[in-house]
């Protein structure tokens, strides 16, 4: 039965409009893409559509660079997003273990959710000063008796990108992780804490297992963040030098706005999305057996 | 008799209809009515990359006098973005502007979607002998490579750029300095006549004058401009974009190789993490006085102004330096022209709206108004007429712009250079690089292929690649691109592209 019995009909229509809306601006667009992604179109070339059938996604499968940049995105995500959420778990965990004012734990809150606040192509920008080779890292660390470190040459870029995005977005999972923390019965620690069991015990037997989905659905958010990367990537380096830290969405944006490959683009934004959908979807089991 | 009047008749008849209509003056004083031509009533609106300027907000006053037409608010973007979002905007069908900013390097993507004018019939609006006259001002890599492609004027040039070698003149003109040079390296400390002296005056600045927080030189390497800033040294080798028949990319590919050979070879004198170059860090480094000399645009010699007490003042240009061919001892320079600045017109509007469009693009672009754009600093615009480049021109950098006042967006009116001795030089300065100006890669896929280079180039500079490796790889990326967009067109546009160098004398 699609609608329960009593249910009245008449608010069903309040629904149409917006459900209309979404149909017009997420699902044709949409369908639209698989479209455009059958076929071979560079209106830069020709006006004229293709039809190449799978030939789109067979290139994309086979085409190094995209598949570089993928690799590439499995280091930035699975370290960078993970070092993330440790980060924030253990913040915190400091936060509401050691700072016992409710007004300083606050400020300290407050303090360490401003970068998240703040907006990416600013803090792209900001972090661009910070880190050439005459910035102000590489200046105080001569200024330590260090060598100045390249943090945009070949080898470093991608960590370096990796740092900044750790630096604004650990936030996330520290606000999922304190909300989750404090919202362990206190009851329940109390009466661990009168059985004698020592601080690391009921952090491994209550706590994190209370925080456990929390953290799943933090680092779930973070992942498809990280999975649509580009500002910083597009501010501080342009997918350099050479493609060092070229991630899928910047081959992706490069093929449909810069070479207007646009039936090509399609077909890897198919791709590159069923990838994520399929990534979470294993996540999210792995989450739940767990 | 009868048979003369007839004839006299006829004659009278055929008179009458050669006359048509009258022909719009271009070259009428700034915001002097134009009697042939009417536009009240029609509104513009541009588009400028962020650069560029608000040169038709300043002109609009007088442009509403000529003709009646108005100009709204020009709309800026970032550069990077501005291609994208016009292309995107003329796809939708519904042109948001009626005058849009482009770099030539795009000119034929623009042209191929059928979405912008052919402008051959707008010129017919014009007094002939006017347009003639226009013409025939214009550089003529400007002219071959930019406003035209495939037989046909697509844009209207208001900015034109070169390549030119930057130096601060301090370091060159230091006596302690000139014998130093001399006796380490056997000839006079001056601006570099070839590569090899480049590489050496960077090699004597680094190791013995400069403390280590300064550099001798740097590069633009950031995709996709890191490939014309390579281009400055392997087109003076004898490289092409293609062999003549276009089955070899960046050939002769030992040319290629040895320039970018010498390329990598000034890195080690160049800022740390120079592969990651850009705009704003060439600009940056430049204007703080980090870098005694470096390839660049003309406008850094006019921003040298504006930049620390130890630069300003302190910088000059001169001709780029060149390959000396080790049989004849001949000297080739090649400067790239580069990025500029044209106006298209989208083909969905009104004919009236487009004639208003060119009426102002021609207008503003001639140099009845642009002598004084090219000569005021709160705009990007740099020359691009012979006349550009006259006195009279030189002298009006050394005065405010008469044509507009001040406003919150441009709130000074102040003279770019102080001296005419200084605007003269600057003018020089890019009149000798324009005379060895090479062109950028203006058919369909212009920007697949500097991206590519631009990027192998990146590697080469930051030592992950060899510069054989680097030329091997981007010549196969650059074959596979020429395949991808099918070889027989591309082949075509190539043909077309050594044709327009022949016309202009670029190569045999």
């Amino acid at each position: 039965m699609l609608f329960p019995k009593r249910m009245p009909k008449r608010p069903l229509y309040l629904i149409i409009p917006p459900q209309l809306l979404v149909l017009a601006i997420v699902i044709f667009p949409l369908l639209w893409a698989i479209y455009i992604s059958f076929h071979s179109w560079n209106p830069t070339i020709s006006p004229e559509r293709r039809f190449v059938g799978i030939a789109n996604y067979i290139a994309v499968l086979k085409d190094e660079r995209f598949l570089a940049s993928l690799g590439r995105m499995l280091y930035y995500s699975g370290v960078g997003v993970t070092i993330q959420l440790v980060l924030g778990t253990l913040i915190a965990l400091a936060l509401v273990e050691y700072i016992r004012s409710e007004r300083l734990r606050t400020f300290a809150l407050v303090v360490f959710l401003l970068p998240m606040m703040m907006a990416e192509a600013v803090v792209a920008q900001m972090w661009t000063l910070l880190v050439t080779d005459t910035g102000t890292i590489n200046n105080i660390l001569v200024w330590l008796g260090f060598s100045p470190i390249g943090w945009r040459t070949q080898k470093l870029a991608l960590t370096t990108l990796m740092i900044v995005d750790i630096w604004q977005w650990t936030s996330l999972p520290l606000l999922i992780a304190y909300a989750a923390r404090i919202s362990v019965p206190e009851r329940l620690l109390e009466s661990a804490r009168l059985d004698g069991a020592s601080k690391f015990l009921i952090l491994r037997k209550i706590i994190l297992p209370y925080m456990r989905v929390p953290l799943a659905i933090a680092f779930l958010l973070r992942f498809m963040d990280s999975y649509k990367f580009l500002d910083k990537v597009f501010i501080m380096t342009y997918g350099g030098p050479g493609t060092a830290t070229e991630l899928p969405t910047f081959y992706l944006y490069q093929t449909a706005f810069s070479y207007f490959n646009v039936g090509y683009a399609a077909s890897m934004s198919w791709i590159f999305g069923i990838m994520a959908v399929v990534a979470m979807l294993i996540f999210w089991r792995l989450t739940k057996r767990a | 008799m009868r048979k003369y009047l007839f004839v006299l008749v006829a004659l009278l008849v055929v008179a009458t209809f050669s006359l048509g209509e009258a022909k719009i003056k271009l070259f009428l004083p700034p915001g002097e009515k134009n009697p042939d031509v009417d536009f009240s009533g029609i509104t513009l609106r541009a588009i400028h990359d962020s650069g560029a300027g608000r040169i038709l907000e300043w002109y609009a006053p007088l442009l509403e006098k000529e003709c009646g037409v108005k100009i709204e608010r020009t709309e800026m973007v970032d550069l990077p973005r501005l291609r994208e979002k016009v292309m995107g905007d003329l796809l939708a069908g519904k042109p948001s502007w009626q005058i849009i900013e482009i770099n030539p390097r795009f000119i034929a993507d623009f042209a191929l979607t059928g979405l912008i004018e052919p402008l051959d019939s707008y010129f017919e609006m014009f007094d002939p002998e006017d347009v003639k006259k226009y013409l025939d001002d214009i550089i003529p890599t400007y002219r071959e490579f930019y406003m035209k492609w495939g037989g046909h004027y697509w844009a209207i040039p208001f900015d034109g750029d070169i390549h030119l070698f930057n130096y601060r003149k301090s370091f060159f003109e230091n006596p302690k300095y000139q014998e130093m040079f001399k006796a380490q390296f056997g000839k006079e400390l001056q601006p570099p006549e070839t590569w090899d002296d480049f590489v050496d005056l960077a090699k004597f600045f680094k190791e013995n004058v400069l403390p280590p927080d300064m550099y001798s030189t740097m590069w633009w390497l950031l995709p996709p401009d890191g490939s014309v800033f390579y281009f400055d040294i392997a087109a003076s080798y004898g490289v092409r974009y293609f062999s003549d028949d276009m089955e070899h990319a960046l050939w002769p590919r030992d040319k290629a190789v040895a320039a970018l050979k010498k390329m990598v070879e000034t890195e080690p004198y160049c800022p740390p993490g120079v592969s990651n170059f850009g705009f704003t860090e060439t600009v940056d480094y430049w204007l703080a006085g980090k870098v005694v000399f470096q390839i660049w645009f003309i406008d850094i010699n006019e921003w040298g102004q504006m930049g620390q007490p130890e630069v300003k003042g302190d910088v000059a240009n001169a001709l780029i330096p060149g390959y000396r061919d080790p049989e004849t001892g001949v000297v080739t320079h090649r400067a790239m022209a580069p990025y500029n600045r044209f106006w298209i017109i989208p083909k969905n509007l009104p004919e009236k709206v487009k004639q208003a469009a060119f009426y102002v693009m021609l207008r503003v672009s001639s140099p009845v108004y642009s002598i004084y754009s090219v000569a005021d600093t709160y705009c990007g615009m740099d020359p691009y007429l012979y006349s550009h480049f006259t006195d009279e021109a030189a002298a009006q950098y050394t005065k405010p712009n008469p044509l507009r006042g001040v406003a919150p967006d441009w709130p000074e009116n102040i003279p770019t250079f102080s001296t005419f001795e200084e605007a003269r030089k600057h003018l020089d300065g890019g009149l000798a690089n324009l005379a060895v100006a090479f062109p950028e890669i203006n058919w369909p896929g212009a920007t697949e292929y500097t991206e590519s280079l631009s990027r192998w180039v990146q590697r080469a500079m930051s030592g992950e690649v060899t510069p054989e490796e680097a030329i091997e790889k981007a010549a196969e990326e650059w074959e596979a691109i020429r395949d991808k967009l099918g070889k027989e067109k591309q082949k075509e546009y190539y043909k077309e592209f050594l044709e327009a160098g022949r016309r202009v004398g670029f190569w045999d």
